[in-house]
């Protein structure tokens, strides 16, 4: 039997206490009326002490009464018949994720990490086996559970620690909510190699973390948690807590004119457990003789809260740049802020079709209006008659296009440029007015039979299963953009899919027919919709997707992850999404750091983007284009994620439950938390206090009669 | 001016057994108690004391002759036989034997320490038989009885008379019940006091429960208010003895302070202390000319009674040997 507070076992000792008195014959108080007391004085009561116990029978039961009170308030439990005790040995299994965020480089944070994670290594066991990794963005192994169960728990516990603190602490943001499910996938992986594992096993994932309010945990919506895996965070608290961030939010100008100027509006936002109000920003403009001070302003922030500034024009001379700098604003890490110099991207769509550019009832209506010219974007619609053959000026337009929208059967002659351009890595819009199309898209991707017939519902019919994890569809992730229902499709084509290799779908109606499919084909890509966006088809260029789902279309995700012509660290930049060359040989991209990294010439995208700060373009030594890299706002908001948040999403912290058997004799001892849990199961004290109540009805019943028998009772009664 | 039994304040119990009733053929006042009516005890107890012995302290006009004697320069002049002088040319005083009614008021304490009695009746029943008696006595010779009755407040005031009806009056006021708390026997005696015009016999019966240093310090202005008083002061038997038997809460019928005591440890400072006390009231009244008499409550009342007639004939002669003129008052 063990306790759970047995301290308040030391509550027996009160027996002597009723032993006492039924030694000590205490003088019988009679109380005797006096004339006066004026010439007496008090004599203190005598009291006589017994050799022989008085009324034992009384006694046992005062004795039992505190005895049995003293052991339910020590809140008693069997271990042996504990429901989750399995007395063989049992090979748990324990993933530690030690965070290395940005955020992590606060103050003494990843010190404390590194502490806390010795600590818990210490709890695992010899049979058990463990893996430790650390995470930001991505998941990086430090020793793997094979490598665990070589080491042994001690050198183990040694390795892992030392290997950590040689790790760099990334700029990256903190994808807590992927490194959770990773790591659990992780353990799923192992446990499938290793064959069957006991049904006793404990699954455990612990998370090591500052467990800030910008941690990413997107992922962890609707994921399916293995059945007994459990998590465990330990939140690390800095010494100070103040912090501030910036955020580049958009540009503003008085009109699009060239000549105008333009203001950038970073948002200054002050962490929610900050101590501090007052902070100062200032400007500055880096060129290459380095930086000269703009201006400065203070702003005033109360804990929690975030405010939109206006910073000064951007510096008119070429290359130059603007750097705002946060004074007093608590940890360093995120107090600087790059501002890129305002560059247009100029891309163009090229449209075959036949339709009237004015008319409401047509695609290509909608499709013109949907590119507007903006301070960050200028996309060009070129359209083309379908029936006409192209011309050599075409085919240049054509394969200038960074993409091209097929919205009708176009002439023979096209099929070969339009293979051509998918091929060396263009994107190709398919939009299916009719299932004669279907002989067109046969040619395009070289399908023997592609079979489409026309859906012949009378109802309208609304999209599901939209693949939102797809980059084209990962803007509609979050829950806020993911309703597709008011967009009602009357007219589509049922388009049988399985001859098409590559074929991914990544929308269905609700009859289960495919919707939208993106094909690769050698370098590109082509997006095929078996329903147009005009008004007789659906309601899809009515809607507020359409807008996003075509830029998308357009950019394969990229614009959204480089707002207003920033990156963030971590992002993979394509190159050629701002800078066209006919040939990307050659080139260099210096990191701010001053490291020179060769671009990849066949995708012309750059990932090594590791640290924030500005980004050079090279060509043979000479500078040709620059970008910004900035560090993901989210890292900033540093205020302390509270526990319920994770446990809203549904991550297991206690999930253990008397038909689950996993927890071990010696983990009894050593986790409060599951001794609390057994404790609660068997609820012994209840039985304690019952027995109590009990013995005093039998003592107060024995002392009644005893006093009635006994005309002057001695002792204590 | 004490008497004897005041004298000997440090009684032991062996003086119960010289003055017992067995001994001296007296009424037993446990007997005594056992009558119902205070009137009938008074009426008991008075039997054979007829006659009164006394003296009242006021020689005034309408006393009876008795003899002539020589003027001697200094007395006074009312009291010269101006016919006498007319047949004789001689000077020649009359005296008297004082006739008057005595006036006579019974103080009597009612505080709930008289409640105390450590056998069949209390102090306050005893102190109620002797006022009765007294008051009885008095009655019948044809001196006027008034009452006073106090505890700690002045509470009933009976004036002095001698008429049919007042001795039942008298005896319905004594018959009123212990019920004051406190006993500050010196306030209510100054108050009653002052309601006393005339100059009068005032007997005070009262246990004298209270520190002795106010006792002495007002027994002299009682002296001096020009009252002839006597002071009963009654005590029971276990009082003076602190025969109690076990240990045990002991609390004060007056203040209700209650404490441990055990008798055997507490008797003997505890005699100690009471003595010192009687002593010290005896003594008191001894130095202020208040007629004292120390009273067990389990003596009998005519012990009571001819102790105080003894010591009011003791005091005439007194008066007359002081004044050398017994037809003069010497006040």
């Amino acid at each position: 039997m063990s306790f759970l507070t047995p301290l308040y076992a030391l509550g027996i000792l009160a027996i002597g206490l009723p032993i006492l008195l039924h030694l000590i014959q205490q003088a019988p108080r009679k109380r005797k009326e006096f004339s006066s007391l004026m010439f007496l004085s008090p004599t203190p009561p005598k009291r006589t002490k017994r050799k022989k116990l008085d009324q034992i029978l009384l006694l046992v039961f005062r004795c039992l009464i505190l005895c049995l009170l003293a052991l339910a308030f020590a809140r008693p439990f069997l271990k042996s018949d504990n429901p989750f005790v399995k007395s063989d040995k049992i090979e748990d299994y324990y993933v530690f994720l030690v965070d290395s965020s940005a955020s992590m480089m606060r103050g003494d944070l990843w010190n404390d990490a590194l502490e806390e994670l010795g600590k818990s290594l210490e709890e695992v066991q010899e049979e058990d086996r463990a893996c430790i990794m650390h995470f930001d963005t991505r998941l990086v192994q430090v020793l793997g559970f094979d490598d665990w169960k070589e080491m042994g728990s001690i050198q183990g516990q040694q390795t892992a620690v030392e290997r950590l603190r040689n790790v760099t602490l990334s700029w990256n943001a903190t994808h807590l909510g992927a490194a959770l499910i990773n790591a659990s996938e992780v353990l799923d992986e192992v446990l499938t190699q290793s064959g069957k594992p006991s049904p006793d096993s404990t699954l455990k994932i612990v998370v090591i973390t500052d467990l800030q309010n910008g941690s990413r945990l997107d992922e962890l919506q609707g994921y399916h948690w293995p059945e007994n895996l459990l998590v465990e965070i330990h939140p690390l608290v800095p010494d100070q807590t103040t912090n501030a961030g910036l955020q580049l939010v958009g540009r503003i100008a008085d009109s699009l004119d060239q000549d105008s100027k333009v203001q950038n509006r970073i948002r200054v936002t002050n962490s929610m457990d900050s101590e501090q109000e007052s902070f100062q920003l200032e400007f500055q403009e880096i060129s290459e003789n380095g930086a000269q001070k703009l201006s400065s302003m203070d702003v005033y922030l109360l804990p929690g809260q975030s405010k939109v500034i206006q910073t000064p024009p951007m510096p008119a001379e070429e290359g130059n740049y603007l750097k705002v700098l946060l004074k007093d604003g608590g940890a360093d890490y995120d107090n600087g802020l790059i501002v890129p110099p305002t560059e247009s991207r100029k891309s163009l769509v090229f449209y075959i079709g036949e339709e009237d550019p004015n008319n409401p009832e047509d695609a290509y209506y909608y499709l013109q209006r949907v590119f507007q010219l903006t301070l960050d974007r200028e996309v060009t619609v070129e359209s083309q008659l379908v029936k006409n053959a192209p011309t050599q000026e075409m085919i240049t337009r054509a394969q200038e296009a960074d993409m091209i929208v097929v919205a009708g059967s176009p002439a023979k002659p096209w099929l070969p440029i339009l293979q051509q351009y998918v091929r060396g890595g263009g994107r190709i819009l398919f939009a299916m007015k009719n299932a004669d199309m279907s002989r067109d898209l046969e040619k395009l991707l070289e399908v023997p039979a592609l079979l489409a017939v026309e859906s012949t519902r009378s109802k309208y019919s609304m999209l599901e299963k939209l693949d939102f994890t797809h980059p084209i569809l990962l803007p509609f992730g979050s829950s806020r953009f993911s309703d597709f229902t008011q967009v009602h499709f009357w007219k589509y084509r049922n388009l049988q899919v399985t001859p098409i290799d590559n074929a991914n779908v990544l929308a269905y109606y609700d009859d289960g027919a495919p919707a939208w499919i993106e094909v690769a084909q050698g370098k590109g890509q082509i997006f095929i919709m078996t329903s147009t966006w005009k008004p007789q088809d659906s309601r899809l260029a009515l809607s507020t997707k359409f807008v996003v789902l075509l830029y998308s279309i357009l950019d394969r995700g990229q614009s959204f992850y480089s707002e207003v012509g920033q990156h963030q660290v971590g992002n993979t930049i394509t190159i050629r999404d701002f800078l066209s060359l006919e040939d990307y040989t050659g080139l260099q991209i210096e990191k701010p750091d001053g490291q020179k990294i060769p671009l990849n010439e066949e995708t012309s995208q750059f990932s090594d983007t590791d640290q924030p700060g500005m980004y050079q373009i090279l060509n043979g030594g000479r500078r040709i284009k620059s970008f910004a890299v900035n560090m993901d706002p989210a890292e900033s908001r540093t205020g302390q994620m509270s526990i319920a948040t994770l446990k809203r999403m549904d991550v297991p912290f206690e999930r253990f439950d008397a038909t689950r058997k996993v927890i071990k004799v010696l983990d009894i001892e050593a986790q409060p938390q599951l001794a609390v849990e057994v404790e609660k199961q068997q609820k012994l004290w209840r039985w304690l206090v019952l027995a109590t109540l009990v013995v005093l009805i039998l003592e107060t019943g024995l002392a009644g009669w005893k006093a009635k028998n006994q005309k002057s009772p001695k002792g204590v009664s | 001016m004490a008497t004897q039994a005041a004298n000997n304040t440090s009684i032991d119990s062996s003086s119960n057994k010289r003055k017992g009733p067995a001994s001296s053929g007296m009424i037993d006042p446990k007997a005594l108690m056992q009558i119902k009516n205070l009137e009938m005890r008074a009426r008991v107890v008075v039997e054979g004391f007829y006659h009164g012995l006394h003296r009242s302290p006021f020689h005034g006009f309408s006393s009876e002759f008795t003899e002539y004697r020589s003027y001697v320069s200094g007395d006074d002049t009312r009291f010269l036989d101006w016919k006498l002088y007319a047949r004789t040319d001689r000077y020649y005083v009359k005296k008297f034997e004082d006739e008057t009614n005595l006036r006579c008021y019974l103080l009597s304490d009612h505080s709930r320490s008289m409640g105390y009695g450590s056998g069949s009746y209390s102090k306050a029943e005893y102190a109620q038989t002797l006022s009765a008696t007294l008051a009885y006595f008095l009655f019948k010779q044809g001196d006027a009885v008034g009452l006073l009755s106090f505890d700690d407040d002045f509470r009933e005031y009976i004036p002095a008379r001698n008429r049919p009806g007042h001795l039942r009056q008298l005896m319905h006021g004594l018959e009123r019940p212990v019920s004051g708390r406190n006993t500050d026997v010196i306030a209510p005696l100054k108050q009653s006091l002052q309601l006393l015009r005339k100059r009068s016999l005032v007997i005070l019966i009262s246990d004298l429960l209270a520190p002795i240093e106010d006792l002495e310090a007002h027994f002299g202005y009682l002296a001096a208010s020009g009252h002839d008083m006597v002071v009963f002061h009654l005590y029971d038997p276990v009082e003076m003895t602190l025969d109690l038997e076990g240990a045990g809460l002991f609390v004060d019928l007056e203040t209700g302070r209650d404490f441990h005591v055990d008798p055997e440890i507490a008797r003997e400072s505890y005699l100690e202390k009471f003595n010192a006390h009687n002593e010290k009231i005896s003594d008191a009244c001894r130095n202020t000319g208040i007629g004292y008499t120390l009273l067990c409550s389990d003596y009998p009342l005519e012990v009571a009674l001819s102790e105080f007639l003894q010591e009011r004939q003791s005091k005439g002669r007194r008066i007359m040997r002081s004044t050398g003129n017994p037809g003069r008052n010497h006040s």
